[in-house]
């Protein structure tokens, strides 16, 4: 028999601990692989989009702001030494109508003579771009919509709703074709017909030479570049959806961390347990000749065993849920295209790295224990390692003064300003991991205090229970450490969601006002743009009787001090005052102020670029770089804030952008229902999109909960793994006691006082920490709250939120009972007599 | 009537090849203020009978009486009850709770009875110093020799006035000498205190302190000898 046949066996010896064990492991692995693959997915997703859409094109020519502008420019760009080809694109958000379906799209519309150079495209059936007002479409999205070539479809366009023929279909060589990606292309003679931008584009991508370097060309193509022009990467117009996500993905972060953690805490706890039980076989062993290397590899390999199966598990499951939560945010976020789970490997070699690692770290101090374990140990009597207790040993608290120290050293640089935002996630992870440390020394120091007050409460059972766990205190407070992990994750974090949550409603429901709005599609989240409502809608919409007034609104891209931000273009032509939630800024004179070119910021992009009321924010415009006063500071949600508000006539001079993307009507209160069912009609008729107020509130609520769900998921596993460590533990302490149970038993113990005994022990686990993780989870709510400011721009109001302090308390109380329901049994229904000769 | 009687008392384990007949039929009694003792060779049934008098387990078939009340007839809740009020257990590897100390060890039957604590723990102190190991109540179980680990065990049964005292090989992890003091205790016990004694042993010094000897072999009982009478 080789040696590693003891740890096989001694694994299959305790399957229920081994199960427990590894699924501890494969779901902190899990929520890491969820949350690493899904924030890229959808950070991929945009970042990928551009990536895509320009194949080959190493750099993209765009206008500040976004906007359409003249393509002769191409030509000149063409002439540059180093540039293959400088190709004409328009690449917009589009709608189009399948049948009475609205489909949200990118309009991709190319010159095809030319646009093979970046983009790689065979014809699959039809005609190759025909001429006339007809569409490619992607062969696989054309298979999902049920279209074939020759199929009348329509498309909106600032004329409106037109109809063309689905000339071809393609096959993309790009990873947009398998993805099925929501594109339609066109050509760009025909796009610009159609969609009124005559001789205009909104990009020109720049396919370079084989040995030309992009650094080495920028200069030479800025310096051909007029005014309002700019070279940047094609995926650089991305960074403003990753903007958005940086919360949520701080969120999910710190809640993937904590996870592992615990994961890690429970196979600690596990080898300490499988070491403190073995000490007489291990005694053995080396009583016949096992080196203390031997039986450190036999723990090591007990402790990979944990790891890998874990991470192997943990990988799948995680792939499972990184699928829901790209599916959730992907609803959230309203991506239009089947959002595509790239299963990075670096993501999975970082998990396949870290499950086994954590695992061996864990092993650390089981193995350190094992390898000292005295051949003596072997010549000792069952019954005297019945009563052999961890004796309160220093080094948990050794280790946790360690980490609390390197926690508040860290935490004085971090709350200087001296590290960067994201150290934050690792630096609470060691501040808890030195609590968790200190909980053993804590144990012993309370164990009176708690035996006293189980009597009191519970019986003489309960004060039993307590010295139980007093027994190991290193095991049970270890557990105690995975639940106090839960609780603090679900009272930190969930009282600062709840915070977040309220500012957002109270910031929504403050920016909307009014109460009919009507746009052609939702904006897209990459990019904050949405489709142009065809002209002459808005006349129309103001010859409707009943409607007061009309602003007319349309969002697109922009840098302010180098930073990229969304700017708001809207109408200022009603009297009342803004509806902002202002930080700054004088709400009588800030129309008048708008009039006269001002603009309002957002609190974070004030925080970021330093921009005060009253003060001067440089933005990129057609006419270069200008400075804009800021005449307001205001609360603002959208595109994580960093956005600027103008008049449009301000918008229309330095970006020459035109249109708009959205109308806010106001109508009488007495003719707002005829007004609906008139706007109604009106967006039928043109394909457009008429939301109430009372709907896009519901819009609202609806993501609202979808990311409150989503954070409350993450939180819950936090529990889920809790519950194992507990349920692992409450099984050793049965298993240990079967002796003693069946002596209680034999000294006239009933079922119910077992049963007292056995919940009291677990209770004990529970309080000891429920109270650290409500104290810790409310100062770690107070920390993300004073956190949030960097993050949102601006500070949020503090609330505490008890019913969440209570729901994640009565979450501890559940799991923990529950973890012990079936040891419980297991100890009511041991005979006692073969509990009376268990060794 | 008997302190506690079996009546054609059967135990049978497993079923087809592996049924094996740990007692057949076992009819006894004993009587108020008897000692005595059960002998026989491994495998004779002597554990199996301890645990059915004891409650700890259930006949097949048959009577466990104590106090004139049928024990397979009561349900778990009952019989522990009666285990907790009546019967005093005694083990060979003493088995007392490491946790505790000899006093709350001793008080543990009348703290699971639900006596409050101070009152149980004068008890606990009079069955001790009964015992003769009053000055070591503060101590817990691996600070005390074996002898006075079984004393304690002891304590631990005289403090409920049980009806019976049951021994299960109490002097076999002890020194001759401390053996000896420990039978000399029971002994003092049934003289003094007209104590209730069954005590299974294989050693025939211990067993001959007893008033009764009973042997038992395959599961029945192969002699009953009474010195009491003899004398």
């Amino acid at each position: 028999m080789a040696i590693w046949h003891i740890s096989l066996r001694e694994v299959q010896r305790r399957p229920g601990r081994t199960l427990l064990t590894v699924l501890s492991v494969a779901i902190g692995v899990a929520v890491l692989i969820s949350v690493a693959l899904s924030s890229s997915a959808v950070q991929g997703t945009f970042r990928e989009l551009y990536q895509s859409l320009a194949g080959k094109a190493a750099l993209q020519v765009v206008a500040e702001g976004g906007g359409p502008f003249d393509q002769v420019i191409a030509e000149r760009l063409g002439r540059v030494k180093g540039v293959r080809a400088a190709l004409p694109l328009l690449q917009r958000p589009g709608l189009i109508y399948v049948r009475h379906k609205r489909v949200q799209l990118l309009v991709l519309a190319v010159d095809p003579a030319r646009d093979r150079a970046a983009r790689d495209y065979v014809l699959q059936s039809g005609e190759f771009f025909p001429a006339g007002e007809t569409i490619m479409l992607p062969a696989s999205f054309a298979d999902a919509l049920q279209v074939k070539v020759g199929d009348e479809i329509k498309i909106l366009t600032r004329r409106g709703l037109r109809s063309v023929r689905v000339g071809g279909l393609l096959r993309l060589q790009t990873s947009l074709e398998m993805r099925g990606a929501s594109l339609v292309l066109l050509r760009l003679a025909t796009a610009q017909r159609l969609l009124g931008n005559s001789g205009q584009v909104d990009a020109i991508d720049l396919v370079l030479d084989d040995n030309t370097e992009e650094s080495g060309i920028l200069e030479a193509i800025r310096n051909q570049l007029p005014a309002g022009l700019q070279v940047q990467r094609p995926a650089a117009r991305s960074t403003v959806s990753e903007e958005t996500l940086l919360s949520m993905q701080m969120g999910m972060n710190f809640a993937s961390a904590l996870s592992l953690f615990a994961s890690g805490l429970i196979v600690l706890n596990a080898l300490l347990m499988n070491v403190s039980e073995r000490r007489r076989q291990i005694g053995i062993l080396r009583a016949i000749g096992a080196t203390r290397q031997q039986v450190t590899r036999i723990i090591l390999r007990e402790a990979a065993f944990f790891g890998v199966l874990g991470t192997l598990f943990g990988v799948g499951l995680g792939i499972i849920g990184a699928k829901l939560l790209t599916l959730a945010m992907a609803t959230l976020f309203q991506v239009q295209f089947s959002v595509p789970l790239t299963v990075s490997w670096g993501v999975l070699a970082l998990s396949l790295v870290l499950g086994p690692a954590i695992s061996l770290l864990a092993a650390w101090i089981p193995v350190w224990h094992a390898a000292r374990v005295s051949p003596l140990e072997a010549m000792r009597e069952a019954i005297t390692v019945d009563s052999h207790a961890d004796s309160a040993p220093a080094w948990p608290a050794r280790i946790g003064i360690a980490l609390l120290a390197a926690f508040l050293a860290t935490a004085i640089l971090y709350t200087q300003g001296y590290l960067p935002l994201q150290v934050g996630t690792p630096l609470i992870s060691i501040g808890l991991a030195g609590i968790v440390f200190l909980l053993p020394a804590a144990m012993n120091v309370t164990s009176r205090m708690m035996a006293s007050l189980f009597y009191r409460t519970i019986g003489f059972e309960g004060d039993l229970a307590v010295r139980q766990l007093v027994r190991h205190p290193l095991r049970n407070s270890l557990t105690a450490g995975v639940l106090f992990v839960a609780i603090v994750l679900g009272v930190g974090l969930g009282n600062a969601l709840l915070s977040n949550v309220e500012d957002v409603r109270r910031w929504y429901r403050q920016a909307i006002s009014g109460d009919y709005v009507i746009r052609a599609m939702m904006p897209d989240m990459g990019t904050g743009l949405a489709a142009d409502i065809p002209q002459g809608v808005l006349e129309d919409v103001r010859q409707i009787p009943g409607v007061q007034n009309v602003v007319t609104v349309r969002f697109f891209r922009a840098e302010a001090q180098g930073r990229p931000v969304i700017v708001i273009a809207r109408s200022f032509s009603d009297a009342r005052p803004v509806p902002l939630n202002l930080e700054a800024g004088n709400p009588d004179i800030l129309v008048e102020q708008m009039r006269q070119g001002d603009v309002i910021i957002g609190t974070l992009l004030a925080q970021r670029t330093g921009a005060r009321y009253g003060s001067w924010i440089s933005v990129g415009t057609r006419d270069g770089v200008q400075r804009l006063k800021v005449a307001g500071i205001f609360n603002d949600y959208t595109m994580g804030g960093s956005v600027i508000i103008m008049d449009s006539p301000t918008a229309q001079r330095l970006f020459q952008v035109s249109g708009a993307s959205v109308f806010i009507i106001r109508a009488a209160p007495e003719t707002k229902q005829a007004v609906g069912v008139a706007l109604r009609d009106l967006a039928d008729r043109q394909g457009l999109l008429l939301q109430s107020f009372e709907e896009l509130n519901g819009i609202f609520e609806r993501m609202i909960a979808g990311v409150v769900a989503g954070l409350w998921t993450l939180l819950a596993t936090g529990f889920v793994i809790a519950s194992l460590g507990i349920a692992n533990t409450v099984t050793m302490n049965v298993l240990e006691q079967t002796r003693e149970i069946g002596l209680l038993r034999a000294m006239g113990m009933t079922r119910g006082q077992l049963y007292k005994l056995v919940f009291s022990q677990v209770a004990g686990i529970a309080l000891f920490s429920m109270i650290p993780g409500a104290i810790v989870g409310i100062g770690l709510a107070y920390l993300f709250h004073s956190a949030a400011a960097p993050v949102l721009g601006h500070p949020l109001r503090f609330h505490w939120h008890p019913q969440v302090i209570v729901a994640c308390l009565a979450a501890a109380l559940t799991i923990v009972l529950l973890s012990a329901w079936m040891p419980a049994l297991r100890a009511a229904r041991l005979p006692i007599g073969e509990a009376l000769r268990y060794e | 009537m008997a302190a506690i009687a079996t009546r054609y008392l059967w135990k049978v384990y497993g079923q087809g090849e592996t049924r094996t007949e740990a007692l057949r039929g076992v009819t006894l009694s004993v009587m108020p203020g008897e000692y005595v003792a059960v002998t026989g060779p491994s495998g004779s049934g002597k554990s199996t009978l301890l645990h059915l008098l004891s409650a700890l387990d259930l006949p097949t078939s048959g009577q466990v009486l104590l106090d004139g009340r049928d024990l397979a007839a009561m349900n778990d809740d009952q019989r522990t009850i009666m285990r907790r009020e009546r019967v005093a257990m005694v083990f060979q590897s003493f088995n007392l709770l490491p946790i505790l100390t000899a006093e709350e060890n001793v008080a543990l039957p009348l703290l699971l009875a639900g006596e409050n604590r101070s009152s149980a723990r004068e008890r606990a102190g009079e069955a001790l110093a009964a015992v003769g190991l009053l000055p070591r109540r503060h101590h817990i179980p691996s600070q005390l020799s074996g002898g006075e680990q079984q004393r304690v065990a002891i304590a631990r049964g005289l403090v409920i006035s049980p009806t019976i005292l049951l021994a299960d090989e109490p002097t076999g992890n002890l020194d001759t000498e401390a053996g000896s003091a420990l039978i000399q205790l029971v002994r003092r016990l049934v003289d003094q205190r007209g104590q209730s004694v069954l005590l299974i042993t294989h050693d025939p010094h211990v067993a001959s302190t007893a008033d009764r000897i009973l042997q038992l072999r395959d599961g029945r009982i192969a002699s009953d000898e009474n010195k009491r009478v003899a004398r």
